[in-house]
């Protein structure tokens, strides 16, 4: 699943992502809706999207809360609201289907989103008696973004560090309904790629090429089934770091939010290799071994052991 | 222009089975004194590191140094295609996005080749601090391979106790319980099956068993295998192969709720 994300270009950085510097025509709430950098956007909130409107890409502010129609709920309760759509069986359930049909996709800008793996120790995935009991709080958040790994991008892309691909955009597909105040939109999701198996079994569905984020947008020309089958695929495009838990609360925002996770004192730490080394470089005994040339590269390590 | 040519197939398939199920996709560094490659799994719990030294090879020419982005998975599909026995010549002009495999029959009288796309791959290259072991145990590695598959069966974790009395490798499951005690060796009959164990402080520690089984797939490469502990930092599982060179693995150390509350 994709149950949060972060966008936190400027606004200038967003128009010129999305190819547009046109704003929709605001209805009732989005009159009220200000652009803001963003690094934990959670469902229920509004952000905006990418779509076309008379074959022009614009930018329009929906809410994440994409409702069910034609359930019937109790006396005080709202209606049920879904966050993400099963790419596999969209085409098959009418409140998906009338939205396709209609053509009312879209796009999420996004720098990356948040995953929380399915166990706190990757290789425990299987066990699903302890993922039930899990919360949470005890699992661990990745941010997953936009890796480069295509030998092509090579030639254009200078000084490659963990931050260049971060602003590296991601384009997830979404799907909305047309309301009076403001627009509501769920993000697809797809099988998650082997890549990502291990972390969670679903990810968004990634536009990953300049041709499939164009067929998604053009709703005139390209048929909703056209667009599902050609689009929504899992890539292996992407990257991750392990992040602090405090992103796993809404009310917490800002850069930190997708910084590579430390150990916190008193916490579990990550079962992560870079952080182990750490550890076991302030821990050990031999730590005044290390004080001088002694972190080389590891070939050189080796040797010396030999 | 970069070449290789390795004597054996075999050896390059042995090592390919050894990494390809925990990473899909590396870089190979080329450079003037032989190959290297670093590359931690998808969920960065391990790394793995290979070295193949220059004189290893029937030839072996690096013009400029460079770094072969490789899917392990498509390199290991055209490996199959060489019978163990062939010589294996691997080569890459300079500037070329593609690798090319030359096989050739030991009797020269068949050869195959497969031209393979070169990819871009980001990695971190981790700086593996020289440290000083606590414990550091040199065993058969198809003992190390027994062990971890036997213990595999009751759990998911094992943990590794290294004290006066020898190595413990202990398993708790939801069915029971199992260990296996390893001796220092007394014997010098058969230097191939000793036990050597050398401790310069008792260490205790737990790792995730999926990751060892997975570190096992590379016995085939050497007949005996390293382990060396510290406690906190990675365990480091050592295959050496003779005078070409080495394949190792370092994997984070589980930590458990007993230790979190010390």
């Amino acid at each position: 699943m994709c149950g949060r994300f972060a966008l936190y270009y400027s606004r200038e950085q967003l128009e010129r992502v999305a190819g547009t510097t046109r704003w929709a025509d605001a209805k009732d709430q989005e009159k009220r809706y200000h652009y803001q950098p963003r690094y934990n956007v959670a469902p229920q909130q509004t952000v905006p999207l990418l779509r076309t409107v008379s074959g022009e890409r614009v930018l329009q502010p929906m809410r994440w809360a994409f409702p069910i129609r034609g359930r019937t709920f109790g006396k005080g309760e709202s209606p049920p609201i879904v966050i993400n759509v099963r790419a596999e069986t969209a085409l098959e359930k009418a409140s998906f289907r009338s939205a396709l049909d209609a053509g009312q996709r879209a796009v999420v800008i996004a720098n990356g989103f948040y995953e929380w793996s399915a166990a706190d120790a990757p290789g425990e995935q299987q066990d699903v008696g302890k993922i039930k009991t899990m919360t949470k709080a005890s699992r661990i958040p990745y941010f997953i973004y936009h890796g480069v790994t295509k030998r092509e991008s090579k030639d254009h892309l200078a000084p490659r560090n963990a931050h260049d691909m971060i602003d590296r955009p991601l384009f997830m597909a979404a799907l909305f309904v047309e309301e009076t105040e403001m627009n509501r939109f769920a993000i697809f999701t797809v099988a998650a790629s082997d890549k990502i198996q291990w972390m969670h079994n679903r990810m968004p569905a990634l536009l990953e090429t300049e041709d499939q984020l164009q067929a998604w947008l053009d709703v005139e020309q390209v048929p909703a089934r056209v667009a599902v089958h050609r689009c929504l695929q899992p890539t292996e495009q992407i990257v991750w770091h392990p992040v602090s838990n405090t992103v796993s609360s809404v009310k917490n925002e800002g850069p930190s939010l997708i910084e590579p996770r430390r150990d916190e004192p008193g916490k579990k730490p990550g079962l992560d290799i870079r952080s182990a080394f750490a550890r076991g470089l302030k821990r050990s005994p031999s730590a005044q071994d290390l004080q001088a040339p002694e972190t080389k590269q590891m070939r050189h390590t080796y040797q010396a052991n030999r | 222009m970069f070449e290789a040519r390795f004597p054996e197939a075999l050896l390059l398939k042995k090592i390919l089975e050894a990494i390809k199920d925990l990473v899909q996709d590396a870089n190979f560094e080329c450079t003037e004194s032989g190959i290297t490659l670093q590359a931690m799994d998808n969920a960065h719990v391990s790394l793995v590191t290979l070295l193949l030294r220059g004189e290893g090879f029937d030839l072996y020419r690096v013009d400029k140094p460079e770094s072969l982005g490789i899917n392990l998975n498509s390199m290991s599909k055209i490996m199959r295609c060489a019978a163990n026995n062939d010589t294996v010549t691997v080569d890459k002009l300079e500037g070329a996005d593609t690798v090319r495999f030359l096989f050739e029959s030991p009797n020269a009288d068949r050869m195959s080749e497969f031209h393979l796309k070169l990819m871009d791959i980001d990695s971190e290259t981790l700086e593996i601090p020289e440290s000083m072991y606590h414990a550091e145990i040199e065993l058969p590695s198809a003992e190390l391979r027994r062990i971890v598959s036997d213990l595999s069966t009751m759990g998911d974790s094992v943990r590794i106790s290294v004290s006066k009395e020898g190595v413990r490798f202990t398993v708790r499951g939801d069915e029971g319980s199992g260990s296996v005690i390893l001796r220092q060796s007394t014997g010098v009959d058969k230097p191939e099956e000793a036990i050597h164990i050398v401790m310069n402080e008792p260490v205790e520690q737990s790792f995730a068993l999926k990751y060892l089984n997975l570190f096992c797939k590379a016995a085939p490469l050497s007949a005996r295998a390293q382990i060396k502990l510290s406690k906190d930092a990675p365990l480091l599982v050592n295959f050496s192969m003779n005078n070409i060179g080495y394949l190792a693995y370092y994997l984070a150390p589980k930590i458990g709720d007993e230790d979190i509350e010390e």
